[in-house]
């Protein structure tokens, strides 16, 4: 029993009943095949012509055919010839499929081509037919009609091992093990296989289910195992002939025959999720917040209260957060029941027009998710629990779908790190720009464009009238940054959410775009939640920083004052360690380490 | 002075061919010498990494000679003989994507020690224990894949499987650019430790002045595929020579807010910051678009790297003079 939990560990399948199910039935089975000759009552070949056609009864469990023959111990017998037949096809698949596959991938060039285009031409060809060309050709034999359908079927592992090959042959790894020395062949066994095998042995179970059927056709017509021995498709091919005046004949063979595929495929389908989520246990996120939450929450006592409320109230508030809090539902393990993990705490955060707040932390602090919950895009699994956000007279939280649809784009906008993934590469920039204007503004085709060319203008783009047409890849990072800020500009929002909108970008074209969102941000007089890891960027254009761990804020104030005159130990940490190599060792990653440290001050 | 651990001479690497030809690294010549970090400062585009790639072999150069321990580095092609690597190893700027996936970290680990130092198994458990400890690993995720793994946690792993083979240098290609600040201290400073103990060099690629500022014994300044300004490290950032240097090193942020003097909003008096238009050519100096102190030599000759003072090198025909200097 411990040797089968972990198995079911080591495979992270997730069991199921259906998976539950099928391994067992494939477990008896299997276990029946094997052990035919000692548990089956009667000789599956023996016939009694006195006792023919007979039904259930406790001499015979599932009756006798035509020949008095008995049911269960044939179909027992079947299964010792339907296994064996579909492991030698699927074996044949998987070793020439990867072989081919495989070196195909790795060494390219003429190889690659030849090879591919034979792939190809075998795949043209229909599998069942050229098996029964080749039984007719060389005589029936079940064994030749296996390996030809082997033959066949393992174009689909060459074409897959090749993919798999191709993808991960110039992955930084792979360089990595070349630069160490390992030779190719160790590359290729050691480095490139293991990421071939989860792919393989899913589609190696739906290869066995397709040659149990294959060997059940073939038998079915006559071209697989001869008369006398048993095959669940000689079979239901005898039951066909007396289905008149027995119909029940045709039941064992055939439910044999749909469990056992039945369950093959199931069992596939159960490790195809697993491998789904190989190598990703459970969401990591998850883990750790849930530690750093609960430190948080006992410590929470111990803020420096004040600090966290900020101390500018604006007369012209802009946003206004009240103590949100943002949660995961867990889902990360089944049997546990669904429990909450805060990932934004009790975040409250005052916004003035004009006015420019940082937002810092290091990567899972919540400061993505505050700016995701605020223009109401929060991932499925994650939503606010309690709080309230205002823009304007606008209560965010309480709007519908519709209306939610209608602020967003239009009074709050929002640019995102990666402008390259951010912009759709089919479609030239002039309409992106204009996006938001034809559906917030109803602008038509030629006024949108015009407002495009004069958005490109005043975010620095040169020749704005020529570059308008230009689809993405030609334009360079810094340039489609550009058009990032000018899409989110075109309604003038009324405030501007940054993602971490300068961290893709080179240090020289950084400067610029900080520049640039500077300079627009005064002009327009609009609110900007800037949000970044790097507290030197930060303090560089914002008026106000906020200083975000947990999900919690510990520490807000005027951009100077905070960098200047740090008062939470995290704060000041963190300004360490942007400032030189020779840091203090504070264990930043480690809350509870922090937590007490925290109570000893 | 001792020999150089790496010596590259006059080096071109070329993408392509034809019309579509495009030369990556432009006739680099540099030395690294033992144990000391040489910083390879420059933007996308520069060209850095193609000469890391080569240095390593994983690219072909089209012209000149690259050599480690005055050993010519070959390129690697598929078939290779072993032992190669013992000399240079690399550190990429991915953690998680440079750790096979599939592979557990103690599978990833084991490798170099397997191949180049034909330990037995329990020699090599042991070893393994010894590098998880330099590198300030938790021994209990040696079990553990890469995507279960934090971004710091795997670059440690990345750097003590570059450390295993002891070899005289590592590669680092931005080793440090996905990771937050006070994980990318702690990253600087265990590579500056293991400096220390193996007497190790770096060719540390980076386009982030503080980052490459505090590792480096040496920097060297990459534009458009040129090394335009060579030196020692507080020399090229405190008195940079070549103008681009000098825009690189204004444009790092930092925390002493310079440039956090607002404008008021008036519309009138609009000062947006163009994006300027790189247009490439085959003379002249790359530069000279964007430089405010081009003049029409500039765009005839493409200026060569010239000594200054104190091995201090700068390509550009009218370098930037420090006030200290121009006695």
């Amino acid at each position: 029993m411990k040797f089968f939990q972990d198995l079911v560990k080591w495979s992270r399948i997730r069991l199921t009943h259906g998976v539950l199910l099928a391994a067992i039935w494939l477990v008896v089975v299997c276990g029946a095949a094997l052990l035919a000759p000692l548990i089956t009552p009667y000789n599956p070949n023996s016939q009694n012509l006195l006792a023919t056609n007979l039904g259930p009864s406790w001499q015979h469990l599932l009756g006798t055919d035509n020949l008095g023959r008995d049911t269960l111990s044939r179909a027992i017998f079947a299964a010792r010839v339907a296994l064996p037949a579909a492991a030698i096809g699927t074996f044949v698949a998987v070793a020439l499929g990867l072989a081919v596959g495989v070196s195909a991938g790795y060494i390219g060039g003429l190889w690659d081509r030849i090879s591919m285009r034979a792939v190809d031409a075998v795949l043209a060809l229909p599998g069942l037919i050229v098996a029964i060309a080749v039984v007719g050709a060389v005589g029936p034999s079940l064994l030749h009609a296996m390996v030809t359908l082997g033959l066949l079927a393992s174009v689909a592992y060459a074409r897959l091992a090749r993919g798999v090959v191709m993808s991960v042959r110039h992955r930084d790894y792979i360089d990595a093990a070349r630069v160490t020395g390992e030779t190719a062949s160790h590359v290729l066994l050691r480095e490139v296989m293991p990421n071939v095998l989860g792919p393989l042995v899913v589609q190696a179970t739906l290869t066995f289910a397709h040659m149990l059927l294959a060997e059940a056709a073939l038998s079915f017509i006559g071209l697989g195992v001869q008369a006398p021995q048993a095959s669940w498709g000689s079979m239901l091919n005898s039951a066909r002939s007396q289905i008149d005046n027995d119909p029940f004949l045709a039941l064992p063979p055939g439910l044999a025959l749909f469990l056992t595929v039945l369950s093959v495929q199931t069992l596939g389908d159960g490790l195809r999720n697993a491998a789904g989520t190989a190598g990703r246990s459970k969401p990591r996120p998850l883990g750790n917040l849930n530690v750093l939450a609960s430190a948080v929450r006992s410590n929470g006592t111990e803020q420096p209260a004040e600090e966290a409320t900020g101390r500018i109230l604006p007369s012209e508030p802009a946003l206004v957060v009240d103590s949100l809090c943002v949660s995961v539902v867990g889902t990360a393990d089944r049997s546990a029941a669904p429990d909450e993990t805060l990932i934004v705490e009790d975040l409250s955060l005052v916004l003035a027009k004009g006015e420019a707040l940082g937002l810092v932390g290091e990567s899972g602090s919540g400061k993505s998710m505050t700016a995701l919950a605020l223009i109401g895009l929060l991932p499925p699994g994650i939503r606010v629990i309690a709080g309230s956000i205002h823009l304007g007279s606008h209560d965010l939280l309480r709007m519908s779908d519709t209306s939610m649809n209608a602020i967003r784009g239009d009074r709050i906008a929002m640019i995102f790190q990666n402008p390259a993934r951010s912009l759709d590469p089919v479609r030239n920039i002039g309409s992106q720009i204009a996006e938001p204007l034809r559906i917030h503004r109803q602008l038509s085709r030629s006024q949108a464009k015009r407002q495009a060319v004069e958005l490109l203008g005043r975010v620095g783009v040169q020749r704005p009238s020529k570059r308008v047409n230009d689809y993405p890849h030609q334009l360079s990072g810094g340039q489609m940054q550009r058009v990032m800020i000018a899409a989110a500009l075109a309604c003038s929002p009324d405030l501007l959410i940054a993602d971490e909108p300068t961290t893709a970008l080179d240090t020289t074209v950084q400067r610029r775009i900080l520049d640039l969102l500077r300079e627009l941000q005064s002009q327009e007089a609009m609110a900007m939640l800037f949000i970044s890891h790097d507290l030197a960027v930060v303090s560089d254009i914002c008026d106000r920083i906020a200083v975000m761990r947990a999900g919690r804020i510990v520490e807000q104030g005027p951009a100077g004052d905070l960098t200047d005159r740090p008062r939470h130990p995290y704060t000041r940490a963190l300004l360490a360690t942007e400032m030189s190599l020779d840091t203090p060792d504070v264990t930043l990653s480690d809350p509870l380490q922090t937590s007490t440290s925290l109570r000893q001050l | 002075m001792s020999r150089p651990v790496l010596e590259v001479e006059n080096l071109t690497v070329t993408y392509g061919h034809g019309a579509k030809r495009t030369t990556a690294v432009d006739s680099v010549s540099l030395e690294v010498a033992e144990g000391t970090t040489f910083g390879i400062l420059g933007e996308s585009g520069s060209g850095k990494t193609s000469l890391g790639r080569a240095v390593l072999g994983l690219v072909n150069p089209k012209e000149g000679s690259i050599k480690i321990d005055g050993v010519e580095v070959k390129p690697l092609r598929i078939r290779r003989a072993p032992g190669q690597g013992k000399s240079v190893q690399v550190v990429f700027q991915d953690p998680i994507g440079s750790l096979n996936p599939a592979r557990r970290v103690i599978d990833s680990l084991g490798e170099p020690l397997r191949i180049h130092q034909r330990y037995s198994r329990e020699a090599r458990v042991a070893a393994i224990e010894r590098l998880t400890e330099q590198v300030g690993l938790d021994p209990t995720l040696l079990g553990r894949k890469p995507m279960d793994l934090s971004g710091g946690q795997c670059q440690r792993i990345a750097i003590a499987r570059a450390v295993a083979s002891t070899p005289r240098l590592i590669v680092c290609d931005e080793p440090v650019t996905g990771l937050d600040p006070p994980t990318r201290a702690k990253v600087l400073r265990l590579l500056a430790e293991l400096q220390a103990t193996h007497s190790v060099a770096y060719l540390f690629i980076s386009h982030d002045v503080m980052v490459v500022r505090r590792l480096s014994d040496r920097i060297g300044v990459m534009y458009a595929g040129r090394l335009i300004e060579c030196g020692p490290a507080g020399e090229v950032i405190t008195h940079p020579m070549h103008p681009y240097t000098a825009e690189l090193l204004a444009a790092a942020p930092d925390l002493d807010h310079k440039h956090r003097t607002k404008s008021s909003p008036d519309p009138t008096k609009q000062k947006i910051p163009p994006e300027p238009d790189t247009v490439s050519r085959s003379h002249g100096c790359a530069y000279a678009s964007q430089c405010t102190n081009a003049q029409s030599t500039c765009w005839m000759s493409t200026p060569a790297l010239r000594t200054s003072s104190r091995a201090h090198q700068v390509a550009c025909h009218f370098p930037l003079v420090s006030n200290d200097k121009r006695v």
